[in-house]
């Protein structure tokens, strides 16, 4: 492969021998990437902050056609959200659920350039100091919607007929929010307020949407869970960390 | 390991366990014990059996020690005033190396990492704040590394010590000595702006 540059976010290093580190990136023009960085945790490292987790970075990369893992050769800090860290316990296990939200949802080496502008959104909104959870309910049903994933707040899933207004009720056999008529639903219910909240959710940029966010995004919480696990079959495991941080944070 | 010995194999299946070893390493560690006076080796062996039997981790600061408590706690010309929180036992070795610090220590064994799954309930922070609440400690030293990880565990200590009345400081970030400023990146320099101090 020859060698490339793109811009790039860190979502997550390896230790690597006694001195490096392997990076796990999502590029903006080759999807999720591995690559060595040698050095990097030695004590005169080039990286520097540069691969914090979920730094912006334009980063060189080369290696051989077809291998698992590349190299990283220059790599430029383009904006750092190491800061975000010292906001407090809560921010910084954000960050790290946020990244293991994107690694988790990202296909190796396939171009999402949408995820990428999406990442880059939510994470500069939180380095200057948007609230983390509306964040996190944000990007999660921005990355399910963006998968296909996310159920229509408008249109039936089993009738395909319009939905009528207020509260939205869910059916989990037809993976979906369902109207009067084809109920009993079998799923939780989301109030009308949370509906309007989605309604902003995909209206608007993340800062915008967490200056002034909907208190009724946290029924939202259990439901994106439940999405997320169907989908990956698993539960990520920064997410109880970040519950329990955002908890004792807010009391 | 099919093309060796049974037990050369199996020590090089042993060695390759260890971290930053891999196959060719093990392989060469293994050839060189093959090599070694019987002497060396039978060193190398007890020192590794024995090793395990002999340490424990300190009652008080949760180091390395050999009995219940480590050397530091120990020690009578240390200031019980100063408390210095790291993160792994390693650390408490290389604070030691700069002999500037004349404190004690407390060892949290980790960093809050959502990633690992590791949060405070994982960590050793409960004996830290008895300690501070049985009085006497003026000054907690935040020496956690300087990581996303390092940085939350600072400040959530913080926010659990400062109520409890001590002085709570975090080590500076900034510059590496003999290094040149126009490599600095731009959070590793803002560090070193935040920590300056006057001359």
């Amino acid at each position: 492969m020859p060698p490339f540059t793109s811009d790039a976010l860190v979502l997550r290093t390896f230790k690597l021998g006694e001195t490096s580190k392997v990076v796990v990136l999502l590029t903006r023009d080759h999807g999720k990437l591995r690559a060595v960085a040698r050095g990097a945790r030695g004590p005169r490292s080039r990286y520097q902050s540069s691969l914090e987790t979920l730094s912006e970075v334009r980063v060189g990369l080369y290696g051989r056609q077809g291998a698992d893992l590349l190299r990283v050769g220059e790599c430029e800090l383009l904006r750092s959200a190491f800061p975000m860290a010292g906001r407090g316990p809560d921010a910084a296990a954000a960050l790290s659920y946020f990244a293991e939200l994107l690694d988790a949802f990202a296909q190796e080496a396939q171009t999402e350039d949408a995820v990428y502008r999406l990442a880059v959104a939510v994470t500069r909104a939180g380095e200057d100091g948007g609230a983390c959870t509306p964040l996190a309910r944000y990007l999660e049903a921005w990355l399910l919607r963006l998968h296909g994933l996310y159920p229509s707040i408008d249109r039936c899933a089993r009738c395909d007929g319009a939905l009528p207004g207020g509260r939205l009720v869910y059916h989990s056999l037809a993976h979906g929010f369902i109207c009067d008529g084809c109920s009993p639903a079998s799923g939780p219910i989301l109030s009308e307020v949370t509906r309007q909240g989605l309604r902003r959710l995909f209206k608007e940029a993340p800062a915008t949407f967490v200056a002034d966010a909907p208190p009724a995004l946290e029924s939202l919480e259990a439901f994106h869970r439940a999405l997320i696990e169907r989908h990956l079959e698993r539960e990520l495991r920064s997410l109880r960390v970040f519950r329990e941080l955002s908890r004792e944070v807010t009391g | 390991m099919q093309d060796y010995p049974a037990p050369l194999a199996a020590l090089v299946d042993e060695l390759r366990r260890l971290p930053g070893i891999g196959q060719k390493t093990a392989q060469r560690l293994a050839f060189h014990l093959m090599k070694a006076p019987e002497a060396e080796v039978q060193r190398l062996a007890q020192a590794l059996s024995g090793f395990r039997a002999a340490l424990r981790l300190c009652t008080v600061c949760n180091a390395v020690a050999e009995g219940e408590l480590c050397a530091c706690c120990t020690d009578p010309g240390r200031s019980d005033r100063t408390l210095c929180v790291v993160e792994e036992p390693l650390n408490l070795v290389v604070v030691e190396r700069t002999r500037d610090f004349k404190g004690r220590y407390h060892v949290l064994h980790g960093a809050l990492s959502p990633l690992s799954g590791i949060g405070p309930d994982e960590l050793r922070i409960d004996g830290l704040l008895e300690r501070v609440r049985a009085g006497g400690v003026e000054e907690v030293i935040l020496a956690t590394s300087p990581t996303v990880e390092g940085e939350a565990t600072a400040v959530y200590l913080a926010r659990l010590l400062k109520p409890l009345g001590p002085k709570v400081t975090r080590i500076a970030m900034g510059l590496p000595v003999g290094s040149d400023l126009d490599w600095a990146d731009e959070v590793t320099l803002a560090k070193a702006l935040e920590g300056r101090r006057e001359y």
